[in-house]
């Protein structure tokens, strides 16, 4: 049996089905994941990845469009994302280094060093560092042209080599 | 050949498999969060719900008579009723509503218009003012109510002329947001998402995470990926003038003395946004004094408020200032000569 599309699950979500949504939820959370965690602190993301899923359930009856259903998507989680930063923090708020899994010093390094990258990379960086996704999968994820996310993964990760003081591979020097 | 970016399954060098198993711990891990119900629609007051019905019986009349015209890909902007988003008007071309080349109608909310380079459409923001799109641009309705008109610009360039109370027309791109305090403006986005904002009547303010920059009427402002808005310029800002504030806007400290060696009075603009950059005191105090220099400034607007970086003071300046930023030929009349 093959897999529903996003455009079937989408015209499903609008009807009300909630396992359609589980199955939505399924594939584009670590996406979600990787925009949010471009921007906010990581401890604040599991939370914030579920607020934008709340709001998607509520407002999918208005994308009449399902093809446009990722991009839409990953505006309503960049959205929430600044919104979030906007917000004053309480000033007992626990640090990152208050949750599980604790962020080793490493980690923070280089997610200091993707969130110094341009927007275009750094999202599609975290999608597959972070994530695990392939080039088609964040394409289809985020509504991006294939031949973006390449140019793009390529890009960012010759820039994160250069802030991380690594060694450039050829790849990426031609692209 | 293999591409371990492209493709996980691929062998990866050392330092690719070094940065996944370090972020790895931070990959997703929830469950699907409990959906409350949806909420029922409202309940409108009585006349609403007449005119409504009366639209709906129009609607089936409509509905009932017109031919069915089965197409490959459905128009969404054909299908949308007038409360579903913007009217939409194509001035040349045929862009795409939803995938689906269109002839216009109205765009609905979530929905993607795309323009290529013979395109054109004129969109109108509720009863507030209206949007041209042109060239390879791509744009959405994100929201519309009373309170708030939300669009979306993901690559392009649109002409926004909007006649509303603050706030009530926002434009977002990947990298930054545009706020209208009542004006008319373009905004640009290239597909990495820098990009600029031209004002050409009223005040836009520009806005990225924590960075906010006031560009008014006759001023620019670059929009940086990754970084944010730029310090805003004057249209005839001085070549010297805009290296430095492009130095500054890249850290470079040193830059800001120049900057306000250079400034003539018609950057106050520059000046009056760069008093929201500065944190060191003497560093405001010297912003402040190149104003007050260039331009009379009310003596209610009082420098250690300002130094001191109290919003009110600064609000207070800037209302002194619009009345230049405006009126620029004023700045070439005489002083008065008060007896």
């Amino acid at each position: 049996v093959s897999e529903p599309t996003v455009h079937d699950l989408v015209v499903r979500c609008r009807r009300g089905d909630r396992d359609a949504f589980a199955i939505l939820y399924e594939r584009f959370a670590g996406a979600v994941n990787a925009v949010v965690l471009a921007r906010v602190r990581w401890s604040d993301c599991a939370d914030l990845v579920q607020d934008v899923f709340l709001v998607a359930w509520e407002r999918l009856p208005s994308v009449r469009d399902p093809a446009a259903f990722p991009g839409w998507l990953m505006t309503i989680a960049r959205n929430r994302a600044l919104d979030h930063l906007r917000r004053p923090r309480p000033v007992d708020e626990p640090a990152d280094a208050a949750v599980d899994p604790v962020p080793t010093a490493e980690a923070r390094e280089i997610l200091d060093a993707v969130r110094e990258l341009p927007d275009a990379y750094r999202e599609v960086m975290l999608m597959r560092l972070v994530e695990g996704m392939s080039g088609p999968e964040i394409a289809e994820r985020t509504g991006l042209a294939p031949g973006s996310v390449r140019v793009n993964l390529h890009r960012g990760m010759k820039l994160l080599r250069e802030k991380l003081g690594l060694e450039a591979i050829a790849e990426e020097e031609a692209s | 050949v293999s591409d371990p970016l492209w493709d996980p399954r691929a062998p990866a060098d050392p330092d690719l498999a070094r940065l996944e198993r370090a972020l790895s711990p931070l990959r997703h891990r929830g469950a699907v969060p409990a959906l409350p119900p949806r909420r029922a629609p409202r309940r409108w007051p009585l006349a609403a719900a007449g005119a409504a019905l009366a639209c709906a019986a129009a609607l089936g009349v409509w509905w009932w008579r017109r031919e069915p015209a089965p197409q490959p890909v459905a128009d969404p902007c054909a299908a949308a009723a007038p409360g579903d988003g913007f009217k939409l008007e194509v001035t040349a071309g045929a862009p795409a509503c939803g995938g689906a080349i269109t002839a216009g109608g109205v765009l609905p909310v979530g929905t993607w218009l795309e323009t290529d380079a013979d395109d054109a459409a004129r969109i109108e923001v509720a009863d507030i003012g209206t949007v041209a799109v042109a060239g390879d641009s791509k744009v959405a309705v994100l929201a519309t109510s009373a309170a708030e008109h939300r669009m979306s610009l993901e690559r392009g360039a649109l002409h926004a002329r909007v006649t509303a109370p603050p706030r009530l027309f926002v434009v977002e791109t990947p990298e930054a947001t545009a706020i209208d305090l009542g004006c008319e403006y373009d905004l640009e986005v290239a597909a990495d998402g820098s990009g600029s904002l031209r004002v050409q009547s009223g005040i836009v303010e520009l806005a990225a995470g924590r960075r906010l920059v006031v560009v008014p009427m006759g001023a620019s402002a670059k929009i940086r990926p990754g970084l944010g808005p730029s310090t805003p310029w004057a249209s005839n800002a001085a070549e010297p003038l805009r290296q430095a504030i492009e130095r500054w806007d890249r850290g470079d400290a040193s830059a800001l003395a120049e900057i306000v060696a250079t400034a003539t009075a018609y950057d106050t603009v520059t000046l009056w946004n760069l008093l929201g950059q500065v944190d060191a005191a003497d560093e405001r105090g010297a912003v402040h004094d190149a104003i007050t220099a260039l331009v009379e400034v009310p003596e209610w607007v009082l420098r250690d408020r300002v130094i001191a970086g109290d919003p009110t003071a600064l609000e207070d300046l800037r209302e002194s200032l619009e009345h230049y930023w405006f009126f620029p030929e004023t700045l070439e009349e005489e002083p008065t000569e008060w007896e």
